[in-house]
């Protein structure tokens, strides 16, 4: 299914599958929402199988960019946000040459680096290896010990799919395995029911006058 | 230390590093720094014969003192390079020889290796401390014409250490890599207790100890078979020339 599929469906359900423009939900608002819960919903099948399906992870190429690179012992690529999966364990799947032949081995953050530099055997920076560090907060990959390196390539579960410019979301399939599909929507429906279910009617609204009547008679 | 240097055809920590992924099933990278640790780790502590080699190598003389190399374990020789004809330098305890009456100043006593002077005044030799090799004096020589001083800026050193690459990580030979693979999945797995039975770890850390006891008996065979002519030499003079001992 396209994310504009799962758009109309999420419209369709609640008003008998049919489609106006006085529907209620608004599309931008809907897209967000539903990728919101791709994320939650591949987080807790991670958890339960420790597997994702390869139709939800993206490959994106990260351009190099020279106004990015200010510091002279690293080579910095922007990379969107990735989903956290569990504790040990996010959303980046491969980090390395374009020829997937050579994955980078991973520093997990600014604290690990720090270690692994007081280790002869993991010092990040001594041109032995190149390693690749995630800054989450500035949304960049750091790629140490390699300073030629001026193309990468990634295959990660991507917080917003739609944050790549190789996708379309018109045509191209939602990163998302058509069998968890109903999962979603039932998640998406859950929590708008209970949310709709808490907002209090207007004074003339038809469902309130139905109910009138039902006491009534 | 194995006599049987380079007999051995070996193979990348990287590939330890994949067999153990594959093992537990890990398919990012975000272990793979600290696994190459462990590979590494799991190498030396085989501690078989083979660990140790014969390894020669040359070091630059910077401030009188020269950095030792990566693995260094126990000094064979040290030879200058340069223009210095490969004169020797010694490693000596002089309070020890002091103490045996032979370190009087003599010298001639160790023949023309020495450059200058005796082994009282430290000439000739060196000493290690922190990691440094530090020459006393008898690293320089003045030209007889020109008076000019020249220093040895290099030295070439024969020495006993861990079979090591250019990067100082341990050479890995191929009947190694499964001890290795149980080693990094037993200290993974104890990383990750609540993921993991005891049984699993358990038996990752069985199959590690038996593969580093094959690995040290298949050294020490294989050692016995290079050196048993010379035992046998040995013997033989013992037994045949009784007049040798007597």
């Amino acid at each position: 299914m396209t994310l504009k599929e799962i758009v109309e469906h999420v419209q369709a359900t609640p008003e008998g599958a049919v489609i106006s423009d006085r529907s209620r939900f608004d599309i931008g608002y809907l897209e967000s929402v539903i990728i919101t819960y791709r994320a939650r919903l591949l987080r807790l099948i991670y958890l339960k199988n420790k597997r994702i399906n390869p139709v939800c992870y993206q490959k994106h190429w990260p351009k190099f960019e020279v106004d990015l690179q200010d510091d002279p012992c690293v080579v910095k690529f922007r990379h969107p946000e990735v989903i956290s999966l569990d504790d040990m364990s996010d959303g980046f799947r491969y980090i390395g040459a374009l020829s997937f032949t050579d994955a980078y081995p991973r520093i997990k953050s600014t604290a690990w680096l720090s270690t692994f530099n007081h280790n002869r055997v993991t010092a990040a920076n001594n041109d032995r290896r190149t390693t690749v560090l995630y800054d989450g907060n500035q949304q960049v990959i750091e790629v140490r010990g390699n300073l030629e390196i001026e193309e990468i390539m990634t295959e990660s579960l991507l917080a917003n799919p739609l944050s790549v410019p190789t996708y379309n979301k018109a045509v191209d399939q939602f990163p998302l395995n058509e069998d968890l599909i109903p999962d979603l929507l039932a998640m998406i429906f859950q929590e708008q029911t209970s949310i709709e279910a808490t907002v209090p009617l207007k004074p003339n609204s038809p469902t309130l006058a139905a109910q009138r009547g039902r006491r009534r008679s | 230390m194995s006599t049987a240097v380079g007999y051995y055809a070996t193979l990348p920590l990287t590939q330890c590093i994949a067999s153990a992924k594959m093992q537990l099933r890990i398919e990012v990278s975000d272990d793979d720094v600290w696994f190459e640790k462990l590979a590494n780790e799991a190498a030396r502590h085989m501690d078989s014969l083979t660990v140790f080699v014969k390894r020669q190598c040359q070091l630059a003389i910077v401030d009188g003192k020269a950095k030792l190399p990566n693995g260094f374990y126990r000094m064979l020789g040290l030879r200058l390079g340069g223009g210095f004809n490969g004169a020797s330098l010694f490693y000596v305890d002089t309070p020890f020889l002091s103490n045996c009456g032979i370190n009087n100043g003599d010298n001639t006593l160790f023949g023309t290796s020495l450059i200058n002077g005796s082994v009282q005044n430290g000439s000739g030799t060196f000493q290690i401390q922190n990691g440094y090799i530090y020459f006393a004096t008898g690293i320089s020589m003045i030209d007889p014409v020109t008076k000019q001083v020249t220093y040895a800026t290099s030295v070439d050193c024969a020495f006993i250490g861990l079979n090591v690459d250019d990067n100082g990580l341990m050479i890995v030979r191929e009947d190694m890599e499964r001890g290795i693979v149980a080693y990094i999945c037993y200290m993974y797995m104890l990383q990750n207790p609540d993921k993991y039975p005891a049984g699993i770890w358990q038996e990752h850390k069985a199959t590690w100890q038996a593969q580093k006891e094959w690995i040290k008996s298949i050294d020490v065979q294989n050692d016995f078979r290079q050196t048993r002519r010379q035992i046998a030499a040995i013997a033989n003079a013992w037994v045949v020339d009784k007049n040798w001992w007597m």
